[in-house]
Parts: structure tokens; C-alpha cells; sequence
């Protein structure tokens, strides 16, 4: 397994993973809502949302243990909607890992191995080795009972491609693990996932751990895909309120958006927030159409006074917000100001210590100000929703 | 937790306990009496009950007839109350909860009701008096023991273990071999045990159903005493007390594994 996966990790062929308009229903919940995906060999993509939006239900769609309702599974083009899940030859890492309690660390590794009828040697040679891939070989013998969580998550995740599948599945598999341990196993997963050139889908609610391990993110929402994209594309440019809320920090600023006499966001009481021309034709919104301004905490700046050009910046090329200062927080490398703005709304903004200027800031009046290129306009409600028009209504 | 109780409440639990364990303690040391009255204390001690025991036909055709049916109804209770557990706990089905109390109604149903009952089929069906009658009508009062057994068992497996064999190749039979049975293997034995020694001191349903040629222990044990008392009666209580609480330490042992286990 090591020797093949050293040949094959620079151009992984196998393991391209299909979703086609692929629909559950609970009753009358869409637990997942006509979702389509399309994974390439090799890649890593984390399916991220809160819980209850349908990521655990995508992932044992494609395990198999779950029917969709309508729409098709299919890994290098073969069509496995109807295959049982033991046919199916996709791994999996389960929540709380599912290892055998009566197994030994190693007849866990070995178990999908006996069950495809391989002679005894070879399976107890191969399950050594995805045993040194995670690091436990000398653990072999001992019994779930006997190990701690961190090394439990790893012999679930050397069981899972011990078969050399295709295409892994995981379902929060770092979710139980402290903080320290959730990072170092992060990069572990990385690693091995690279080294196998194996394809992955992973499922987590935890947005910092879907940015350091993934690919590409699908970001879910009430059934449905959102966003998908790097997570630079998530952060920096988010389609939605929703995925601009739930990818980092940010402030949010909803309002109307409009074209004359210069591209802004008009809030109901306040200064309109000036943003790029083409920020709202980006996500297909017109001029008129309810829209929200994301800007990042760190994008921001912060200056004592009141602002004196009004809402737009003297060129053009600034936005700025006055607000009285509520908190100052104090984070080591960082401060962070949270500021009531005029109109309503809060602006955190994150300075990196050191930064000149920042001691002069003591409130209570000050500007928050920032470049307009950091403006991201996005929809301020979910538009495939068709008639649903309560989200927008209700703001 | 750690206060000392009340001592009155220790004499209390004391004097109940005593209360509860003297009569068997009595019978077993009167068991090693030599006189041919049952007396207390014994003036002289000796085995000549428990010799006299094993060379009466009586009691060793009893003996070997209760050990037959115990082992047969047990092994026909265990296989049926698995399988039974495993449709009530997984299984989706109209009624189920009738189903459940049907499945339960041997523990709940007066036993001398059963044993009328069964009777009176078995007689119709020329079953009272053999082998096959006695199997038959204690595999059915150890059936629910093993079902409430298994089914406990069931309760507390993870079923994210079948949904990972499944995924690892596992089919539905060799998810069932290798990872469900040997998991709740605990509970089966619990159940198996508690079904063995139902069968093994049952005697109302067996007095119906015994014939003058097919008589379980406990049958032999009433009818003996009602006509005479003599110390053999106090020397196979002595054994069966032991046997039956080496039978139950191992069910209880048997389940406490399955708590650790999982």
C-alpha cells in the first residue's frame, strides 16, 4: 500500500465522485435539497455547515446508508445508488470512530481485508502497515479500551483505507477530540490523505479545521449547497449572508443596493456604505434589490474623531462608518474594537498591535474606516429558495 | 455516601438477611446428618444422605431427565428469544407492541394458568409425559428470559459498529457473525443461563406434565416429600442450591462483562 501510493500521489486517475440532483426527504424536511456535487480524483472537500443542514445525510448517501429520494451516486462513473453499502468499497471514519470493541487495534485494520477473503498473512502484513502509516504499529495488539481518543481516531482512520479505497468518507471524525490534539491530527489526516492520493469527503461544522484541511468547501444551509469553493473564495468572496456570517468573522452591514449617485448599500438610518461598482452585478443583484456589505474585522481601521467626509470616502476609494467605541479587547498579537455604529450595528475591527496610531484610540467618538475593494456585496437572502420570501421580509 | 449507617438499621439488615438465608443454611448442614430423621443441629456428621442420592435409580433417572430437558429447552429458548429480540429491537412492524407483550406473557401469567393450559393441549396432542412435551413447554418460560436479555444487550450496541462492518465489506450475515453476535454474546448468555435454570427448578408446569416414567428433579422432590422425609431430600437441596448459585453468579458475571464491553 505505502509502495503503490508512492507511485501513484502525484497524479491520482481513480476516485472521481459524481452527485447528481441528489434529494432526501424526512416527511416534509429536505434533509438534503436536490444537491449536486462533483469531486476530482484526489481532492479533498469538506462539506461544512451547522448541524441539521444535511452534511451527515449527503455523507451516508454516498456510503450507502442512506436511499436518496431522487437523484444519482456515482464514483468513476459507475452508478452506485442502488449498490448496497458492503458492495460499495468506499471507507469510512465515523463519528465516534465505530471500532470494534472485541477486535485488537490490528483485527480492526484487518477486518475490511478478511471480509474481501485475502489470505490471513497478507492481511495481518497490510493492516501493520496501515498501522506505521498512522504511527501505531507498536499498538497492534491492544483493544480499543486501551487506547486513548487520539490514538482510537487513528486506527479508525488506518482501518478505513486499509482496502486501498478510492474514496473516503468522514464523518467529524477530530469532533471529540481536544483542541491541541484536533490540530495535530488535522495535519495528520493531510498527510496521509496526500500520500494516498485517495479522494476525501469530509464532514465538519467547525469552519477553522474545513480552511486548513480542504480543497474546495461546500458550504451547507437548511439541505443545500450555498457556496462551494476554496476557502479563499468562501472568505473573501461569499455569495450569501449566510456563508459570509459562517466563514469567519465579519461585519454585516443589510441594506438596499443602489446605483446613483454612487454604488452603495443604503441602510434604513444611516450613511449609505459605499462599495465597488460591479460588487452587486457579481452575485446577480440589480440595483434595488435587498442586499448586505461583509466587510472583515481585519480589513478594517480605526481612528479617533468623527469622520468628516460623511459616509463616502473623499476619492471614492474609502468607506467609513462613525459609531461611539463600546469595547476595546485586548488578544496578545491583536486588538479588537467593537464599535456601535451610527444606524445601528456593531463594527469589530482587529488591529495587529503595534500598528501606529491604534494608542490614540480611546473613543468615544471614532471612524471605522476601510479600502472599498474590501466591501463584498452579497445576496441577503437565499434566491433559489423561489417563494420564500420570509428571510427578506422579516429584515 | 460515606456515612457510617444508622446501627439500627444495621441490625435490621442484618436480622432480614439472616431471616432469609437460615432456612437453606439449616437444610444443608441437616444434609450432612447420618441419622434417617431430618434433625437440627446434627449429632454426627457424614455423606450417607448424599450416597444414598446417587444410588437410588429414583433420583438419578430424575436427575439425568431434568438435566435433558434443562439443556434442550435452554439451547431451543436461547436461539428463539436471539432471533426474537433482534426482530423486536430492529424490526419495523404493525402491532409491535402487542407483539412485544405476547412475547413477554410467559413471565406474566400466573404459572399455575400455563401449566393447565398446557396440559390440556398436550394431552390432546399426546404430548404430556414426554421428553419432547417437557422441552417444548420449558423452552417457552425461558424464551422471554433470553429475549429481555438480548434485548438489553442490543439496547446499549452502538449501531454505528453494524453501519462500519457494512461499510468494510461486511454483509448482512457476516455483519451478524462477526460483529453483532459476538457483541451481545453477554446478554445471550445471561439469557441462556437464566433460561437453564428456570427449565431446571420449574415444578408446577412439570407436575402437569410428568408421567410415572418421565419425571423431572423438582416433580420427584414433591412427590417424595409429601409421602416421606428422609435427609436425601436435604442433600440434593444442598446440591442444587450450590449449582444454582454458581449458575447465577456466571449470568450476572455474564452481563457485568457486557456493561464493560461496550
Amino acid at each position: 500500500m505505502a509502495e503503490t501510493s508512492n507511485q501513484e500521489a502525484a497524479t491520482p486517475t481513480k476516485g472521481a465522485l459524481s452527485l447528481d440532483h441528489v434529494t432526501k426527504l424526512y416527511g416534509d424536511l429536505h434533509a438534503v435539497d436536490d444537491v449536486s456535487l462533483d469531486v476530482a480524483p484526489g481532492e479533498f472537500v469538506t462539506l461544512l455547515g451547522p448541524s441539521g443542514s444535511g452534511k451527515t445525510t449527503t455523507l451516508r448517501i454516498i456510503g450507502g446508508f442512506i436511499q436518496p429520494d431522487a437523484g444519482t451516486v456515482a464514483l468513476d462513473g459507475r452508478d452506485l445508488t442502488k449498490v448496497q453499502p458492503y458492495k460499495r468499497g468506499i471507507g469510512m471514519v465515523f463519528q465516534n470512530y465505530a471500532l470494534f470493541p472485541h477486535m485488537t487495534a490490528a483485527e480492526n485494520v484487518g477486518f475490511p481485508l478478511s471480509m474481501r477473503r485475502i489470505p490471513k498473512d497478507e492481511v495481518k502484513k497490510r493492516a501493520r502497515e496501515a498501522l506505521s502509516l498512522v504511527r501505531l504499529e507498536h499498538l497492534g495488539d491492544r483493544y480499543p479500551k486501551q487506547l486513548s481518543g487520539g490514538q482510537q481516531q487513528r486506527v479508525a482512520l488506518a482501518r478505513s483505507f486499509s482496502f486501498n479505497p478510492q474514496l473516503l468518507l468522514m464523518d467529524e471524525p477530530l469532533g471529540a477530540l481536544d483542541r491541541k490534539l484536533r490540530e495535530a491530527l488535522q495535519l495528520e489526516v493531510l498527510r496521509i490523505s496526500r500520500q494516498l492520493a485517495v479522494t476525501v469527503v469530509y464532514v465538519t461544522h467547525d469552519q477553522e479545521e474545513s480552511l486548513v484541511m480542504s480543497d474546495r468547501i461546500a458550504i451547507y444551509n437548511e439541505g443545500r449547497i450555498e457556496q462551494i469553493g476554496s476557502g479563499e473564495d468562501l472568505y473573501e468572496r461569499p455569495v450569501s449572508l449566510f456563508v459570509a456570517d459562517f466563514v469567519g468573522e465579519s461585519n454585516i452591514y443589510r441594506g438596499t443596493l443602489q446605483a446613483e449617485p454612487y454604488p452603495s448599500i443604503v441602510r434604513a438610518e444611516g450613511d449609505p456604505i459605499r462599495v465597488p461598482a460591479d460588487a452587486g452585478a457579481r452575485v446577480g443583484l440589480s440595483p434595488g434589490d435587498r442586499a448586505a456589505v461583509v466587510v472583515r474585522p481585519e480589513r478594517m481601521s480605526i481612528r479617533q474623531g468623527e469622520a468628516n467626509e460623511g459616509g463616502a470616502g473623499g476619492d471614492g476609494s474609502v468607506a467609513s462608518l462613525s459609531g461611539r467605541l463600546r469595547e476595546l479587547i485586548y488578544l496578545g498579537s491583536d486588538r479588537k474594537y467593537v464599535v456601535d455604529v451610527e444606524g445601528g450595528g456593531t463594527a469589530v475591527v482587529r488591529v495587529q498591535a503595534g500598528t501606529e496610531g491604534v494608542d490614540a484610540v480611546v473613543g468615544p467618538e471614532v471612524t471605522v474606516t476601510w479600502a472599498i475593494g474590501d466591501s463584498v456585496v452579497v445576496t441577503d437572502f437565499a434566491p433559489r429558495a423561489g417563494g420564500d420570501s420570509t428571510l427578506s421580509a422579516e429584515a | 455516601m460515606n456515612r457510617r449507617p444508622h446501627p439500627l438499621l444495621v441490625v435490621c439488615v442484618v436480622l432480614i438477611g439472616v431471616f432469609l438465608i437460615a432456612p437453606t443454611v439449616i437444610v444443608i448442614i441437616m444434609s450432612f446428618s447420618t441419622l434417617s430423621s431430618l434433625r437440627f443441629p446434627p449429632p454426627d456428621l457424614g455423606l450417607r444422605w448424599y450416597r444414598n442420592f446417587w444410588a437410588s435409580p429414583e433420583w438419578t433417572t430424575a436427575t439425568w431427565t431434568s438435566v435433558k430437558v434443562a439443556v434442550l429447552a435452554t439451547a431451543t429458548a436461547t436461539v428463539l428469544g436471539t432471533l426474537t429480540a433482534l426482530g423486536l429491537m430492529r424490526g419495523r412492524f404493525p402491532l409491535k407492541s402487542w407483539v412485544t407483550g405476547l412475547v413477554l406473557s410467559p413471565m406474566i401469567v400466573p404459572i399455575v394458568i400455563i401449566a393447565v393450559g398446557t396440559y390440556i393441549l398436550f394431552v390432546d396432542w399426546r404430548l404430556q409425559g414426554t421428553l419432547f412435551g417437557f422441552v417444548v413447554a420449558h423452552a417457552c418460560l425461558g424464551f422471554p428470559l433470553v429475549v429481555v436479555n438480548v434485548a438489553a444487550s442490543l439496547q446499549t450496541l452502538d449501531r454505528n459498529l453494524e453501519m462500519a462492518a457494512q461499510n468494510l465489506g461486511a454483509g448482512p450475515i457476516r455483519t451478524f457473525t462477526k460483529i453483532t453476535l459476538p457483541l451481545i454474546m453477554p446478554g445471550v448468555v445471561a439469557g441462556a443461563l437464566f433460561a437453564f435454570i428456570e427449565s431446571w427448578d420449574e415444578v408446577v408446569v412439570s407436575a402437569f406434565l410428568a408421567s410415572p416414567f418421565m419425571r423431572t428433579l423438582p416433580v420427584v422432590m414433591w412427590t417424595v416429600v409429601r409421602s416421606q422425609i428422609d435427609p436425601t431430600i436435604a442433600a440434593l437441596a444442598g446440591m442444587l442450591t450450590t449449582l444454582t448459585i454458581v449458575l447465577l453468579s456466571g449470568a450476572l458475571l455474564a452481563r457485568n462483562l457486557g456493561k464493560q464491553g461496550t
